[in-house]
């Protein structure tokens, strides 16, 4: 039988929190700053739960409207690409002991490809004014258009 | 709520001063649990975003330090904004610098191990600038007094890389900073105030922090945070405190050095004669040193008449 693919957060030097349902991230030792949104920011959390990939497949399925292998697909694309930017690595160690307890409610919501918003240009980003200089509707990182 | 709902009638997000500016992250915090909805989130998500990670950097950084210092068994209370690292108000400052208290046998030893290492030549981020003391509060016998905020202080930062105060230590380091004349940024001292006495309330000796101001000339400090906090926020404060303050005497040297509340006519007036008298006390003091060292003139006729 396959092993279950657990992830976990790449700590110490990938931190993350979630702020009003993104989650922002930041790889210390590269500088690089991230945001989740909507399932990407949904999958975060089945991998700060310690679900295995399967389980994190199946959550989303009972989550969002979608055909299954497109769903399994997205999600198997995302945590390889979490993996490549060395923000999630392999372990065998933790597994959830309560997978999939997430409680279906209201109607479900149609699937999106989860992506992964990467800002590597942090120092120009930091030295932006943060109420004159970005997108009103959108803030920081994101710069105001003309 | 009401607060928020007045206070953005009246501001304009565009032209705020300094000082609101500085309490933007924690202002979005307090909105998103009141679940507001406003135009100015959208950028006060932003401004919070760019706290957070350019706190994550600094306290990076802050991580390396106290490594080096540990190496060489120098343990480090971390002060200021930095240890405000459980607290629901970690990334609602923004960390500038770091204060760090270390004991004073080691402050030497502790500035040429981070000169050593020249910790910032890798940096890519701005410069921190890093105020290494190794006092906290000054009274006499001062060993004593150091002694006292290592005993209360505990190792709780971090992987236990460095040292948190005590929070009554803590609250009395934040008023005393608050209220030091020329010192500019009242608002978030005050709002750091509160966060530590809503988080922490049972936390502090208030008997310790009555007895230490007094101790420590810091009555004034306290009396003003305590009633700013009354008077606005309404914190858990136990109702002997403030009372217990007016009562104590004022220091000479406290009048000098700390502000008054705008409203504290009877500070004011107090305040108004020690700076007045000030310079006679000076004079005063000049005075009677002269009277008691020998006049030179007759050191100078002494040794004219030698040399004849």
């Amino acid at each position: 039988m396959e092993k279950p693919q657990v992830f976990r957060v790449n700590s110490p030097q990938v931190v993350s929190e979630t702020i009003d349902g993104e989650v922002v991230i930041v790889n210390l030792d590269k500088g690089y700053y991230y945001s989740l949104l909507k399932t990407g920011a949904y999958i975060w959390s089945g991998i700060e739960r310690h679900l295995d990939r399967d389980s994190i497949v199946v959550e989303l399925t009972r989550t969002y409207l979608g055909n299954v292998e497109e769903i399994s697909t997205a999600i198997n694309d995302f945590l390889d690409e979490l993996q490549r930017e060395e923000i999630i690595v392999l372990t065998t160690e933790l597994i959830s002991e309560h997978p999939n307890e997430i409680v279906e409610m209201g109607e479900k919501q149609l699937f999106e490809k989860p992506i992964l918003e990467k800002f590597t240009d942090m120092e120009d980003l930091l030295l932006l004014d943060p109420i004159h200089e970005v997108d009103v509707d959108s803030g920081w990182p994101n710069v105001k258009t003309a | 709520m009401q607060a928020w709902d007045c206070w953005q009638s009246l501001i304009d997000i565009e032209n705020l001063d300094p000082s609101s500016n500085i309490l933007l992250p924690q202002l979005y915090k307090n909105l998103l649990i009141h679940d507001v909805k406003h135009p100015y989130m959208a950028r006060l998500k932003g401004i919070y975003r760019r706290n957070w990670y350019a706190n994550q950097l600094r306290l990076k950084d802050l991580k390396i330090i106290l490594s080096y210092l540990k190496d060489d068994e120098i343990d480090v209370i971390i002060l200021g904004k930095a240890s405000f690292g459980s607290y629901p108000i970690e990334n609602c400052r923004s960390i500038d610098s770091f204060r760090l208290l270390v004991q004073e046998k080691y402050l030497e030893k502790a500035n040429q191990k981070l000169t050593a290492v020249n910790w910032q030549e890798d940096d890519p981020t701005p410069k921190t600038l890093i105020h290494l003391q190794g006092h906290l509060f000054w009274a006499i016998p001062q060993d004593h007094i150091d002694n006292l905020v290592w005993h209360n202080a505990t190792p709780d930062w971090s992987d236990r890389l460095g040292w948190r105060l005590s929070v009554t230590d803590q609250f009395l380091d934040s008023c005393t900073r608050t209220f030091f004349k020329g010192h500019s940024q009242q608002i978030y001292g005050i709002a750091d105030a509160m966060i530590l006495i809503q988080n922490s309330s049972n936390d502090i000796d208030w008997m310790r922090l009555v007895s230490q101001a007094q101790r420590y000339q810091m009555i004034l400090p306290v009396r003003n945070m305590l009633i700013i906090l009354q008077n606005i926020l309404k914190p858990s404060v136990p109702n002997w405190v403030l009372p217990a303050l007016w009562q104590m005497p004022i220091a000479h040297a406290e009048w000098l050095s700390y502000k008054i509340l705008a409203d504290d006519k009877r500070s004011f007036w107090q305040s108004t004669y020690t700076h007045s008298v000030r310079p006679l006390n000076y004079f005063g003091t000049k005075l009677r040193e002269l009277k008691q060292t020998p006049f030179p003139g007759r050191q100078v006729l002494k040794s004219l008449l030698k040399v004849r």
